[in-house]
């Protein structure tokens, strides 16, 4: 329900403001649309659980990017240069050819994805009272793996949570080991677990981005150092 | 929430920012508006990375987020670096090579 | 901990309508405090008219804004103007809702703590909350539509976004050890006893968060985008009446809740030798706030102290400080304190070294910024002459 009314709110402002950031003729207004845009993600992230992504989300577009952008815009005074607005054919045809996107966009998103993908949380429904599967203790294992969770601390701290009397991930039912997987995967967003996985499976990655940071540092500097430095901007 | 959703939500802020690209002369709204098609990606990456149980859909938002930062810093530097040679940053009127 | 749905809710309203009173009560008292702080300084009364020893001065203060005429210029961008003093008093506002100022109080059974919301990501939330805190500056002044608002602006953006890294990037150290981005954890875990709070373990990053958050504050030493003598009153020069004096409350509320954060991260929290645990669970939990309350307020007699002893940077010297001082200071914490906590776990270790190398930073970077200055410009009387200096 909770997640329902978040969705309302931050999806109608998402978008409206997204139209704001391209129906706006002053470039700082739409900055500032963009802003609340970028806010209305990070409260989606939230109602998603990726609590960490848009904790993230806040500090890198709105706290650095937008600010960078709010910078630039100022510096070359852009406010108050005129456009003049004209409806051309070009912009009609962008359109239409947007209007065409959106359509296709949503009904792949609507069929191509036809739900068999589900987690095993919400998967096919077990007689109750049933004992806890294969599959499902395999995809707890994998969890284990992927977190470097301990089976000793499953047992210990999500288990009880799950059904008190029992301290096994083996003696739950099938139930019961469908709410554990889920508990399990709704910590996810923290940002230690996060964290885990970011340093163990996606550590080349994550050293190469700080190569792509480096690059776009001396990008910029190159860029924009001018030849005398005296007069220096 | 189902996964649906999301999902539009996320086609629908993609194609207002491809639309924005399309229509806008202005070399900064342009680059705002590609951001917001990254933000569009990033929630799809999100929702699906929620479906599946998988938290690689965050990891990946991360790394999005890592890149797009560089960019709006090259980018933005650039658009500097054109407006100081050209005294304008209308797309349309910065179309030749020549400096 | 876990509370009942109604109890939650209402004691959460009351902790929401007492932490807001609070630092409304705290801005009044500010400001009292740094008029007589001052005056102390500099040897003079400060304010001793209205009411016993000028202690109504604050009440004629806000009646004198309210009073005033409420100006919108005609040149401004209106719907911005009106919006930007509100959204630099939001930020302020917001971030105490996951400082801990106590530890917990009993009533009727049920434990509450003192603090509006736990969540588990606190610290990153507060660096996305303080990240906001600029755009109340920039959007005003740009807004204003007046050449030195628009330099303040300028100004400020490049000094939030210069400092914002050295106040994340000074904190990582600390998360290291506590390995939790919870306030409360990381209050808890320094323990009662001032040789074990953070800012002893990690002292440079203490020193490097304290300067940042002055910075932030855009209070002297670093109040370039207001600086009066250059830039008439830099982003608010346009504001009157009420909108100034939210820039005005914005300014001390960000200095309260800087100094609370600071505390909860580097002082401890509201432990004290293990005072916070006399009495019953009742008193316990006031006596804890008491101890938060004089521990913040020992930090904001030192963010008046410093405002009325240093003069302000200058440009290019904050830039220094920033980029050459502050954000080295930082990174070299996380290095040393990463390795000498992936092999000792000696907290320790971990305080000399980070001194020892925090002091190799510094003496190699102003070695290197003393090699490297231009001489002074001399004219051939041999006097130095000022010339206009633009700065990077």
């Amino acid at each position: 329900m909770a997640e329902q009314i978040l969705f309302i709110i931050f999806g109608i402002l998402a978008v409206g403001s997204a139209i704001c950031v391209i129906a706006f003729r002053n470039p700082i207004h739409s900055a500032l649309a963009l802003v609340l845009t970028f806010f209305s993600l990070a409260g989606l992230f939230i109602s998603l659980g990726a609590y960490f992504v848009a904790a993230v989300q806040v500090i890198v577009y709105a706290g650095a990017i937008m600010v960078l952008f709010l910078f630039v815009i100022m510096l070359l005074n852009l406010g108050r240069l005129q456009t003049t607005r004209q409806i051309n054919k070009a912009k009609v045809f962008a359109v239409i050819v947007g209007i065409l996107l959106a359509a296709e966009a949503i009904y792949i998103g609507i069929k191509a994805y036809d739900g068999t993908a589900v987690s095993p949380a919400q998967g096919e429904s077990q007689a109750v009272g049933a004992a806890i599967t294969s599959e499902q203790l395999n995809r707890i294992s994998e969890i284990e793996s992927t977190y470097h969770l301990d089976r000793t601390e499953i047992n210990s701290t999500y288990v009880p949570e799950v059904s008190e009397q029992k301290s096994t991930v083996e003696t739950l039912t099938a139930s019961e080991a469908n709410l554990l997987i889920a508990k399990l995967q709704g910590e996810m967003g923290k940002p230690d677990r996060i964290g885990t996985i970011l340093f163990t499976k996606f550590l080349l990655p994550f050293e190469v981005t700080s190569l792509v940071l480096l690059a776009a540092l001396i990008g910029v500097i190159v860029l924009v150092k001018r030849e005398d430095t005296d007069t220096a901007a | 929430m189902a996964l649906q959703y999301y999902l539009i939500l996320s086609a629908l802020l993609f194609t207002i920012g491809v639309i924005g690209v399309l229509i806008r002369r202005n070399a900064i709204i342009i680059f705002m508006c590609i951001e917001l098609m990254l933000n569009a990606a990033n929630l799809a990456f999100v929702a699906i990375g929620r479906e599946l149980g998988d938290a690689s859909g965050q990891i990946f938002v991360f790394f999005v987020m890592t890149v797009a930062a560089a960019e709006v810093a090259i980018g933005l530097a650039i658009i500097v670096s054109v407006f100081r040679h050209r005294e304008t940053i209308n797309i349309d009127e910065i179309n030749t090579m020549k400096g | 901990m876990d509370l009942p749905l109604h109890v939650l809710i209402i004691s959460s309203l009351i902790k929401i309508v007492v932490v807001v009173h609070l630092l409304l009560i705290g801005v009044m008292a500010m400001i009292l405090a740094e008029r007589k702080v001052s005056g102390w300084i500099q040897d003079r009364h400060g304010p001793n008219r209205v009411g016993p020893w000028g202690i109504l001065q604050p009440i004629a203060d806000g009646i004198k804004f309210l009073l005033k005429e409420d100006l919108i210029p005609d040149h401004v961008d209106k719907p911005i103007y009106l919006l930007a003093p509100a959204i630099i008093l939001v930020p302020a506002l917001v971030t105490c809702g996951v400082v801990p100022f106590g530890s917990s109080i009993t009533i009727s059974g049920y434990e509450i703590p003192l603090q509006i919301a736990d969540i588990n990501i606190g610290v990153l939330y507060i660096l996305a909350i303080t990240s906001l805190g600029v755009y109340g500056v920039v959007l005003g002044a740009w807004a204003s539509n007046n050449k030195y608002s628009l330099l303040g602006g300028l100004r400020s953006s490049a000094q939030m976004i210069s400092y914002e890294l050295t106040l994340g990037l000074s904190l990582i150290g600390v998360l290291m050890l506590s390995s939790s981005l919870s306030l409360r954890d990381i209050a808890i875990q320094q323990g009662g006893y001032p040789w074990t709070w953070n800012f002893l373990i990690h002292f440079p990053a203490f020193l490097a968060f304290t300067t940042a958050a002055f910075a932030e504050t855009n209070r002297l030493p670093f109040d370039l985008a207001e600086a009066e003598q250059e830039l008439v009153g830099g982003y608010h020069t346009e504001y009157s009446s009420m909108k100034f004096a939210m820039y005005f409350m914005a300014e001390y509320m960000h200095m309260i809740v800087g100094s609370a954060v600071a505390v909860t991260l580097f002082l401890g929290g509201w432990q004290f030798f293990g005072l916070e645990k006399i009495g019953g669970p009742f008193w316990s939990g006031i006596i804890s706030f008491g101890i938060f309350f004089t521990k913040t307020a020992f930090f904001l007699f030192v963010f008046i102290w410093v405002r009325w002893t240093l003069p302000r940077f200058r440009y290019d010297q904050l830039m220094n400080l920033g980029w050459k001082f502050l954000l080295p200071i930082a990174l070299t914490t996380i290095v040393v304190t990463g390795t000498v906590w992936a092999f000792t776990q000696s907290k320790l270790l971990v305080a000399i070294l980070n001194v020892v190398a925090a002091a190799i930073v510094v003496a190699i970077v102003a070695t290197t910024l003393v090699m490297t200055r231009e001489p002074e410009p001399v004219d051939d009387r041999g006097v130095l002459s000022f010339t206009e200096e633009s700065s990077s």
